[in-house]
């Protein structure tokens, strides 16, 4: 039986965490974090090292390996035809958590896909690239002929940008820019619903960047597929994402539209992120940065994480874990066109009872001189 | 480089000082070793004719890309690598080309920090070890109270405090900023004039890089040192360098005061480089002027032009390297490299298109965020 699409929904994780086990203590790198993903949409999931943007997006794809253990959390994909049967549930989504081997193989790849950071260490040096497309590509679909599978090779390299003569080529002889691109040929391949991008450019030069970034967009726009797209560097995901998260030590402290979070950042440590970067243009000014360092995930700060670095916090923030919370949409805009959530923001400053006060006008202040 | 002071309008007098560390049309060739005998010997261009002067309390950046030379030059000036030919001076003097006891006494005049403070640590050693050495070496400390002393001002000066818990600790119980700020420090122990910083802060953290990047400024202030900053950030480099360089594929293209450089490129590589650093403010002056809606990101993305990546340094191409990439190229920029053009104010480019025959302005043509128009070809 087939139900009609109810919502554009493409995947919705729900109170997702994730611990590590060690012998000196569990470390709880992904704490309670929430988030749905719509289709077509590019979602931007922000942190500095360690903050646990890895580890979610790999909990997403069932990669994580123990120690790493889902501790807590639903993963919902929603897939375009709704086949409810016994990996569904009433409302046509598959419990991404729950999927058995054989179905888990059937859904990556064909429902999501993901690019790791380094292509180098990627993709198998000793086979060629062709090899490694038509793998996929005969792997999900065993019927496909050879010729088949090699006339796609060539169209997905076509996709991003590479000439067909590359087809036989060995990864060292790529430069990093195309190995790059391969990955993602070779993400696209099955026509994925959604690709996690984790850190794609990072390793790569700013004009490589852009390309890539440039070819991803217009990919996007052809094929109309989701991506979450995890980095460090807020200002490169300001270009080009819809929905931006932030998250620190493990937990996602601000969510909303690009546009909200670069005009109105309303957690101290995202107005911190934003001044962290110089500009190009304007005047300059002397910006003093996040002082201090990021928690040791072993022993995060009691109550709100950034708490020891953050100039506004006062005493409920040393004790109260705060949650994550819409906030009132003044001089918010409204979110995009088919749902999506609004602006959220995990901070006490927002929050009436603790903060009767109501928050400071302006966060920057902390932040430039 | 030359030493004519022009005047410039706004700008402070910018060649008015002695440089303390000047390096003349450096070049550096790393030889490939071939199994083949009768092949001729190839090598790679690393550098090819830099020339730079750094001055006390001065910041000079120099921006490239990865495989731009840069790291090498600052590898040469620290005599980490000796040049293939070229001269580097520091005050007065030729710095020589060998001779343990000179390295040993340039080396106290100028130090590196090196880009990976996960590597350039040794993992067995201490901090108190990292720190006492130079201090020894270069003769500051004679007994192991003055090296205490010693050490425990310079954990300070670079905020590592409480300094007598940082003294005993091991690298790997540090994190990358503070490791950073260690090797710093080890720089400082031989009391530098000139303090070359190869991307200091590229292998840290968003979040801690400006905190890095404020105490080299004000390292630089209270020491009067000449820096070299070397990173790819174009606005890093504008935040922190009066001066900033490009490099491309082994050749200086372009240098001057920071602000100038970056807000009105002239090298055509410059333009590239400023049009495809990530930059907010582009996207939102467009939402602001409200004339270009949802499409203005993507546009933002596509329409940058000169695609490609470097070329290779083994067999670079002839005149200037950057042509095969350039929208401008003409047949004369692929047979020699264009001789520098002043363009007034500390001004220079390496570009046929300011050169006297040619006077085509450029910047009259170029967007505010300096991508090139299709006008101009």
């Amino acid at each position: 039986m087939i139900t009609e699409v109810r919502t554009n929904t493409l995947l919705e994780i729900k109170h997702m965490s994730v611990d590590y086990d060690s012998t000196r203590g569990t470390v709880h790198a992904v704490n309670d974090v929430s988030f749905t993903i719509e289709r077509g949409q590019i979602f931007g999931l922000a942190g500095e090292s360690g903050s646990g943007k890895s580890t979610l997006a790999y909990a997403l794809a069932r990669l994580l390996q123990p120690p790493a253990v889902v501790t807590r959390g639903q993963v919902l994909y929603y897939p375009r035809e709704r086949e409810v049967g016994e990996t569904t549930r009433d409302d046509g989504a598959v419990d991404v958590l729950a999927l058995n081997p054989a179905q888990l193989r059937a859904f990556r790849w064909r429902e999501l896909s993901i690019v790791f950071q380094s292509a180098m260490n990627a993709l198998n040096p000793v086979l060629d690239i062709n090899t490694q497309i038509t793998d996929v590509l005969r792997a999900h679909n065993p019927l496909m002929t050879a010729t088949g599978a090699h006339s796609r090779a060539v169209e997905l390299l076509k996709l991003v940008g590479i000439a067909s003569d590359r087809l036989h080529s060995y990864p060292h002889e790529l430069s990093g820019g195309m190995r790059q691109r391969v990955m993602i040929a070779i993400a696209l391949a099955l026509n994925p619903e959604m690709i996690i991008m984790d850190e794609p450019t990072t390793a790569l030069d700013v004009v490589v960047q852009r390309d890539i970034l440039m070819q991803l967009m217009r990919l996007r726009n052809d094929f109309d597929f989701s991506v979450i797209f995890i980095t460090h560097d807020l200002s490169l995901l300001l270009e080009i994402a819809d929905t931006i998260a932030i998250m620190y030590a493990g937990r996602i402290v601000e969510m909303g539209t690009r546009n909200d979070l670069l005009r109105h950042p309303r957690h101290p440590y995202t107005s911190g992120l934003l001044h962290s970067f110089p500009t190009l243009h304007g005047p300059r000014h002397s910006l003093t940065g996040i002082a201090g360092s990021p928690p040791d995930l072993r022993s995060v700060p009691p109550g709100c994480a950034f708490h020891p670095r953050c100039a506004f916090a006062f005493a409920a923030c040393r004790t109260i874990v705060p949650s994550l919370l819409p906030v009132a949409s003044e001089g918010a805009e409204v979110p995009p066109a088919g749902g999506g959530q609004g602006t959220c923001v995990a901070c006490h400053l927002y929050d009436a009872k603790l903060n009767p006060e109501g928050p400071p006008e302006s966060l920057e202040s902390a932040y430039v001189n | 480089m030359s030493t004519n002071t022009a005047t410039s309008t706004n700008e402070e007098p910018v060649l008015n000082e002695e440089p303390i560390l000047e390096a003349v049309h450096l070049r550096k060739e790393f030889p490939l070793h071939s199994l083949k005998l009768f092949r001729p010997s190839q090598a790679v261009h690393a550098v090819e004719d830099a020339s730079l002067a750094l001055r006390p309390g001065r910041a000079t950046a120099l921006v490239g890309e990865s495989g731009s030379g840069k790291t090498t030059v600052a590898r040469l000036l620290a005599r980490l690598y000796t040049p293939t030919s070229g001269t580097i001076r520091y005050g007065q003097e030729m710095v020589k080309a060998r001779g343990e006891v000179t390295l040993r006494a340039y080396r106290r005049h100028v130090q590196i920090v090196f880009q990976d403070p996960f590597s350039s640590l040794n993992s067995v050693h201490t901090v108190r070890y990292h720190l006492s050495r130079p201090l020894r070496i270069h003769g500051y400390a004679h007994n192991t109270a003055e090296e205490t002393q010693l050490i425990m001002s310079l954990l300070e000066r670079v905020n590592l405090t409480p300094a007598e818990q940082f003294m005993q600790k091991f690298p790997h119980q540090l994190s990358g900023g503070q490791r950073q700020r260690v090797a710093i420090a080890r720089a400082l122990a031989a009391r530098p004039s000139v303090l070359l910083a190869d991307e200091p802060v590229s292998m840290l953290d968003v979040s801690i890089r400006l905190d890095m990047l404020n105490l080299l400024l004000r390292l630089k202030e209270e020491e009067n040192m000449a820096l070299l900053f070397i990173t790819h950030d174009l606005a890093s480099a504008r935040y922190f360098a009066e001066e900033t360089l490009v490099m491309y594929a082994g050749q200086m293209v372009e240098g001057g005061p920071s602000d100038e450089v970056i807000q009105r490129p002239k090298h055509p590589y410059t333009q590239l480089l400023l049009s495809a650093a990530p930059d907010p403010d582009r996207f939102g002056s467009t939402v602001l002027q409200g004339d270009r809606k949802e499409s203005s990101r993507v546009q933002s993305i596509v329409t940058v032009g000169g695609s490609g990546e470097p070329p290779s340094l083994i067999n670079p191409p002839g005149g200037c390297r950057f042509h095969p990439r350039c929208p401008y190229a003409m047949p004369v920029c692929r047979q020699q490299f264009p001789p520098r053009t002043e363009l007034g104010g500390g001004r220079w480019v390496n570009c046929y298109l300011y050169g006297a025959e040619n006077k085509t302005d450029l910047t009259a043509t170029t967007h505010a965020n300096g991508r090139p128009s299709k006008e101009v070809e």
